[in-house]
């Protein structure tokens, strides 16, 4: 029995008069891959956003229903948003590192929570580049500019300063959509490699790299979940007709 | 990822095919020694081989709708199934022997048929040789395998044949001449199912469909 | 177009020309450092210079926090929204208002209902918020201009707004808001209509001892000497060689702004 890291329950959020999630109740299991695919404007990345409340800054947002992480409530009232921010990581459809040294891009999290010896920032820095597939290629240059590296590496560079605080769950939107094949490939490969330390969940609209790298598919469409399952499933015998009608490619 | 699945598909398919290859063996062996231990022992591995053949199915559907295969990955796993198919065949071929020789037992010997004991050898010469190529993915092996087929065809047509004659002669042997004429088909069957398998490794290694072509060299463009 | 081009470089150079004519022959180091004598007939504009310099430091040293604060208030924070509105306004109104009107306001509020009287103080208030509405709509468009993705990943990886803005916005914002702050210094320094009824007097025998006291400035020495001088011959000389300085001064100062921009724009990677 697969522990769940993170789930939302009955969620159901409108942008002002748009009720734009239906009763989303998705599970998100421990040290697992989960993928979440669905045509454009379905509601993936609005209910990855909701997981780390960077939808609160968009106003004229509600939240109806509930989101745990593990056992905590993401929206109680006097929840500690920064807190959670770093307990759930997020890396972003284009590459995003901030016109700072690639150090200083992977120690921000560690800098701005503060309390860390300058050795146990270098320590964190270099642990998180390898995790992140990085340090060989950036271990003699790391007071240069993030902006130097290519567009496979400024990702990986994202997601090395995500996994510095050591976050429960990794949730990445779109992360390959702006790159080539080759760096995409690495990127799939890595997350295969980081979902042992990491809980990995995936919006993608690329729905055969969900097959190659999920453990666990969502299938959403208008704002709904119609279909969660062990991928294998999901990808040959789906439950519902309209999964298997954008598998198929007839729409999306 | 895809080369680490295919690489389970085929270990798989290897172990499957060892053990169909034992099948054959012993239900030969036990159809000449008249051991019955032997025959029983080859229907106890029918299960594992049903078991193997469904999980090794299940994957390689699985594999194409998960990892989109394209040229020779492609190539790979579709054969993957099609020769775990024939194994599967195979196998089956195996417990029919082993029932035939199980019938056998206690019946008057019939001895004037060396023709079967040839189709024996080149039968299981050509299993064995046909799993070796491809598990080694070998297209030179395969022509030869091809042309022992038809060696075996005419084996056949003279065993049949001879125990035709020898049923008409209306002699206490005509039931056992009925089972060994069953047992030269399911020999024939594995000549013809360890064609297909070779035929199948070409196609997986070269790309070349071979299959169909009875009777031609096979001429290299 | 190019007929139009051509009019504008040919004013310019005129105006130059006519400058550089007219004013170079009174210019020397005695010029620029020492100070008025002779009923202004002959010395120098040393006082001017320095009674610009400190009314454009007071301003800057009151103008600049103040409208960084703003501009950073209106860009993260803004709410309430009617607030921000009225803020919009305010600020609208101020940058487009003339400047005599400036000048008037820092008599009325800086020297007499405050009681500062025509001083340092009272000008450099005024000319301060003469530069608000410019440095908070520069700082405002610089700090817009950095990607909202900085601010997003920032965020997203647990940092609170005031740490995002103190260590992603304005670091990256700074060199953009630098230029905005020099350009206005630029302008600040030129002004004459504040400065007329607040701080500045035609001469003043010493030097501006503290915030209290009236100083000469530059601009003001200009208008003084074309207007209420009594020795034209000595003194239109003189108030060309101001007016050069004058422009040096600011064409250097826009030089510099431009060349900080044009290097942030090289610099600039994203």
């Amino acid at each position: 029995m697969v522990d769940i890291q993170l789930q939302s329950l009955d969620l159901n959020l409108w942008f002002g008069k748009n009720h734009v999630l239906h009763d989303v109740s998705l599970p998100v299991y421990k040290h697992q891959v989960t993928a979440m695919i669905g045509p454009s404007g379905c509601g993936k990345s609005t209910l990855l956003r909701c997981f780390n409340r960077m939808n609160d800054l968009i106003p004229g947002t509600r939240i109806e229903g509930r989101a745990l992480l593990g056992d905590a409530d993401i929206y109680a009232p006097k929840a500690d948003v920064s807190k959670l921010r770093s307990r759930i990581g997020m890396v972003f459809q284009k590459p995003n590192p901030f016109p700072k040294s690639i150090f200083n891009n992977v120690a921000f999290g560690l800098q701005i929570q503060g309390g860390f010896s300058k050795a146990e920032i270098s320590n964190r820095v270099e642990e998180s580049l390898k995790a992140a597939w990085l340090w060989e290629e950036v271990k003699d240059r790391l007071s240069s500019s993030a902006m130097s590296l290519s567009g496979g590496q400024q990702q990986r560079l994202c997601i090395a300063r995500a996994l510095a605080n050591r976050p429960d769950v990794l949730m990445l939107d779109e992360p390959t959509s702006a790159l080539d094949p080759q760096s995409t490939a690495k990127i799939e490969e890595l997350c295969l490699e980081l979902k042992h330390n990491v809980t990995i969940l995936i919006v993608t609209h690329n729905v055969a790299q969900a097959g190659r790298i999920s453990d666990q598919t969502a299938f959403m469409y208008l704002g709904e979940l119609l279909e969660f399952g062990p991928t294998e499933r999901v990808f040959t015998v789906p439950a519902d007709k309209r999964t298997e009608a954008y598998l198929t490619g007839v729409f999306g | 990822m895809l080369n680490s699945k295919i690489k389970e598909l085929k270990q798989l398919l290897l172990t499957e095919a060892g053990w169909v290859e034992k099948m054959i063996s012993l239900a030969l062996d036990g159809l000449y020694s008249h051991n019955n231990d032997l025959l029983n022992i080859v229907i106890g591995y029918e299960d594992k081989v049903n078991q193997m053949d469904l999980e090794i199915e299940n994957k390689c559907i699985s594999a194409i709708a998960l990892y989109q295969p394209e040229a020779k990955d492609l190539r790979k796993i579709v054969m993957i199934l099609k020769i775990n198919n024939d194994l599967e065949r195979l196998g089956d071929r195996a417990v029919n022997i082993a029932e035939s020789a199980m019938h056998l037992m206690g019946k008057p010997v019939v001895s004037q048929v060396s023709e079967l004991a040839q189709m024996r050898d080149s039968a299981f010469a050509m299993l064995k040789a046909s799993l070796d190529a491809f598990a080694t993915e070998n297209a030179e092996a395969c022509s030869a395998i091809c042309e022992a087929d038809n060696r075996v065809d005419e084996l056949n047509r003279a065993v049949y044949h001879r125990l035709v004659d020898l049923i008409k002669q209306d002699t206490p042997l005509t039931e056992s001449c009925l089972h060994l004429l069953r047992v030269a088909r399911n020999l024939e069957r594995i000549a013809d199912l360890s064609t297909n398998v070779a035929e199948n490794t070409v196609y997986l290694a070269v790309g070349k469909v071979i299959k169909h072509q009875q009777g031609e060299e096979d001429n290299p463009e | 177009m190019a007929l139009m081009l051509v009019l504008t470089a040919l004013f310019l150079v005129l105006f130059l020309v006519r400058m550089f004519s007219q004013g170079a022959k009174v210019l020397s180091w005695d010029f620029l450092f020492t100070a008025p004598r002779d009923a202004m007939r002959a010395g120098g504009i040393y006082p001017a210079l320095v009674g610009t310099f400190l009314l454009t430091a007071l301003s800057m040293v009151v103008a600049l926090p103040l409208g960084i604060l703003t501009a950073i208030w209106l860009t993260n924070y803004g709410r309430p929204v009617w607030l921000v509105n009225i803020l919009r306004v305010a600020i609208n109104t101020l940058a487009g208002t003339p400047s005599i009107i400036f000048g008037l306001f820092g008599m009325a509020m800086f020297s007499n209902l405050l009681g500062f009287d025509i001083s340092l103080l009272s000008g450099g208030l005024t000319l301060a918020i003469l530069a608000l509405p410019v440095i908070i709509n520069n700082t405002e468009q610089a700090i817009r201009s950095v990607p909202e993705d900085f601010r997003e990943a920032s965020l997203a990886l647990g940092a609170t707004t005031r740490q995002t803005v103190s260590r992603v916005l304005l670091p990256t914002a700074l060199p953009s808001i630098l230029t905005g702050a020099i350009i206005s210094i630029g302008r600040v320094a030129g002004e004459t209509a504040p400065i007329m009824f607040t701080a500045a007097t035609f001469y003043s025998r010493q030097l501006p001892k503290g915030l209290g006291d009236e100083v000469m400035a530059l601009p003001y020495h200009i208008y003084a000497l074309m207007t209420e001088g009594t020795h034209p011959t000595e003194q239109v000389p003189i108030a060309y060689g101001t007016s050069l300085v004058l422009l040096l001064l600011v064409i250097s100062i826009s030089a510099a702004a431009i060349w900080i921009r044009s290097s942030i724009r090289r610099k600039r990677q994203w």
